[in-house]
């Protein structure tokens, strides 16, 4: 039987290649605490067994797809950093919706964990955009399967409504269910969701306004993360605004902490050299 | 800043004075609604009161609804705290004039997410 280290080595190998997240070796713990329930729920004597199994199978087979779900974190709340949200209310939707002329407004929430991010893309605008949030298309994805049926279904417990969700926007937006709260059907019906890995060939959403990729890239390498900022920029129109992570450094200068804008859009131009990671995409053969 | 914590059960109290302290608030506790507005007249400068909704003598919503009555007041942001997480009470919540509707249990950084919403007013 393997070793625990080797088991641990070939399960972030998997990981790294399948999704790009990377761990340290301090991290063994993980090994048994994520997929021990997994193993077992799978019917494998251990979690070596299954390590052992999943390189050979398809990449969209439900134990795969568990085991992808169980070693990404999806921490997330509603609303997160309530500065952020506060930018894009206050200053980004009234700077772009004013460049729209008549096109939809297309916003993409590169990986949308358990649905809180998206959905607070919905609730602001129901409440301060009503016209606009009629003429936005909502793109919610992420690599985890489960999670994205997770978001998909709307349904959150006690404790995730606890964080982030003022209650006026609980009253306002949300249906009592056993157990919780689900969101109404108004804003389940505004949001796109699908499994997406951006670290992938999968095409990605193009022309959008605003791209969040919040709270992923942490957990990337080097060069995963400069590829991912190639792709989510490519992936926003001229002018468009793309916002990570409070905390998370971008490859140009952040307009507030998280949000930062696509030169292009008329008379804003960057400067040649401005970009801190190099000018061609990365391509990774995944 | 001080705080008042409003509830019948000392682990309760204990452990919401523990959580706020933590948060930087200087926390004063009384164990239902009555005791806790005779310690509101000696607070002027409380700006957040956590109120259980279910005690004896006064409950959490005569005891929104008796602090909204007086304008001395007016600064002080409402959370109730209460283990029915249902609609209805978060709305009748609302209604007697709490900001910030909460659901035991809870972890310190949801109790976080809720006073800021009730201070951002
Ligand atoms: C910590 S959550 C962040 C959720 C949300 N954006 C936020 O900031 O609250 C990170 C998410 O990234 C997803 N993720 C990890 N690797 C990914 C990849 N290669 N492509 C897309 N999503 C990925 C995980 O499944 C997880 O749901």
């Amino acid at each position: 039987m393997a070793s625990q280290a080797a088991t641990w080595a070939r399960l972030r190998a998997f990981v790294k290649n399948a999704c790009g997240v990377v761990f340290t070796d301090d991290q063994e713990y993980l090994l048994e605490a994520r997929l021990g329930p997994v193993a077992s729920d799978n019917k494998y004597s251990c979690v070596a067994d299954l390590v052992g199994a999943i390189g050979t199978m398809p990449p969209d087979s439900v134990i795969v797809r568990a085991v992808i779900d169980a070693m990404t974190t999806h921490e997330t709340l509603f609303f997160r950093d309530a500065g952020y949200w506060r930018t894009l209310d206050e200053e980004i939707l009234p700077k772009l919706s004013a460049q729209l002329n008549r096109r939809r407004m297309r916003i993409w929430s590169a990986a949308c964990s358990n649905g809180q991010e998206p959905y607070s893309i919905a609730m602001l605008l129901e409440e301060h955009w009503p016209d606009l949030a009629r003429n936005t298309e909502i793109i919610a994805t992420d690599v985890s399967a489960p999670a994205v049926e997770r978001a998909r279904g709307g349904f959150y417990n006690n404790h995730e409504v606890n964080r982030g969700l003022a209650s006026s926007r609980l009253l306002r937006h949300f249906q009592q269910e056993p157990g919780g709260f689900r969101v109404k059907q108004l804003l389940r019906d505004r949001i796109q969701w699908s499994v997406h890995n951006l670290l992938s060939h999968w095409p990605d959403p193009y022309d959008c306004d605003i791209v969040m990729c919040r709270n992923v890239l942490i957990y990337f390498s080097d060069t995963d993360r400069s590829t991912v900022l190639h792709r989510i920029e490519a992936a926003a129109r001229p002018g468009g605004m793309i916002g990570l992570g409070c905390t998370e450094t971008s490859p140009r200068k952040q307009l507030v902490p998280g949000w930062y804008e696509k030169p292009g859009y008329e008379s804003v131009q960057a400067p040649a050299g401005t970009l801190s990671w190099g000018p061609s995409r990365g391509n990774v053969d995944r | 800043m001080q705080a008042l914590v409003v509830d019948d059960s000392g682990a309760m109290r204990r452990i919401q004075q523990k959580m706020l302290e933590s948060l930087g608030w200087e926390v004063k506790t009384a164990t239902n609604g009555e005791e806790a507005l005779v310690a509101l007249n000696g607070l002027p400068d409380c700006r957040l009161m956590l109120a259980d909704w279910h005690m004896p003598v006064m409950d959490g919503l005569e005891l929104c609804r008796a602090v909204r009555r007086d304008g001395r007041y007016a600064r002080l942001c409402i959370v109730m705290v209460s283990s029915d997480g249902v609609i209805d009470s978060v709305q009748n919540a609302l209604a007697a004039g709490a900001n910030e509707f909460i659901i035991k249990p809870f972890t310190a950084d949801a109790l976080v997410c809720r006073i800021e919403e009730a201070m951002r007013g």
